[in-house]
């Protein structure tokens, strides 16, 4: 059915731009390319994938952290387990960007364009490797920031500052993402 | 041989064992679970539900616009239980302080 349509749309293009000129039709062409999908597809699985790495690596560096100081002050565990929840916040950007991203991928045609694909292709990048770097960033001072809670309790404040300016950065990904896959 | 790997092992539960009696690690223990449930499952149900019996039945939207929608909302509502993590954390060290006074 929808192949029809595009047939249609596509022949009813190429009927109206012969009496303009013949140069414009493979251009309508070329932008219902049927690849667009593939480029749709890929900002999905980009979005999803980077940003797990990400939260992943930010796990796993702030719990080993975790583990090492937890030893001597098992009660400080609601506060040394906040790294690891916001390195779970980044991949549940990546998840929200990739399920909007994905109900928006459709067989290619004149209402999913070649711009289409490639927007939300930037789109699932930005947002996945925003969140790549950011859960980089919320590993390493979570890591060190958890061993230091241990000796200095003080430090709780300046740890969740810290870890609050790198988790912006992989919000900003997802904002800059919603953009473009909106469009 | 065999039985001295038996006795170290239980040492090791002896020495933790009092750690997960104690009246502070339990309560922070108790805490962490109810938050971490909290915190895996707002944001998955709220997206999902507020989509499909929100936004789409209530105020009629278009699928994809209701999936942005509740989307931005899951992720406020992540971050609206991390603010309560936060106060819970930091609520828990000052009545761990006035303890010591005591």
């Amino acid at each position: 059915m929808r192949e029809c349509t595009y047939y249609l749309v596509s022949s009813l293009c190429s009927d109206i731009f012969v009496f303009e000129g013949m140069s414009l039709d493979p251009l309508v062409k070329a932008e219902q390319g049927l690849y667009a999908p593939f480029f749709g597809s890929l900002g999905v699985t980009a979005a999803m994938a980077f940003a797990a790495a990400g939260s992943a690596y930010g796990t796993a560096k702030a719990g080993t952290g975790i583990a090492s100081m937890a030893v001597a002050r098992p009660d400080l565990v609601m506060k040394a387990i906040i790294p690891v929840v916001m390195a779970g916040i980044v991949a549940i950007y990546g998840l929200v960007v990739a399920v909007i991203v994905s109900g928006k991928v459709e067989p290619a045609g004149a209402s999913y364009t070649i711009n289409s694909g490639f927007s939300q292709f930037a789109g699932g990048l930005v947002c996945g490797l925003c969140g790549l770097g950011a859960g980089y960033a919320i590993g390493i001072a979570g890591d060190a920031g958890v061993r230091a809670l241990s000796q200095q309790p003080r430090m709780f404040v300046g740890m969740i500052l810290i870890l609050i300016f790198a988790e912006v950065l992989g919000l900003y990904g997802m904002i800059v993402a919603l953009i473009l896959g909106a469009t | 041989m065999s039985e001295n790997q038996p006795a170290a092992a239980s040492t090791t539960m002896q020495d933790l064992i009092p750690n997960f009696r104690d009246q502070k690690v339990q309560g922070a223990v108790k805490n962490l679970l109810t938050y971490s449930l909290v915190i895996l499952l707002v944001p998955l149900a709220s997206m999902f539900l507020l989509k499909q019996f929100f936004f789409e039945a209530l105020l009629g939207y278009q699928p994809n616009d209701a999936l942005t929608y509740s989307a931005i909302i899951a992720v406020i509502l992540v971050h609206v239980v991390l603010a309560f993590w936060l106060f819970a954390a930091t609520k828990e060290d000052k009545k761990k302080s006035e303890n010591k006074f005591d």
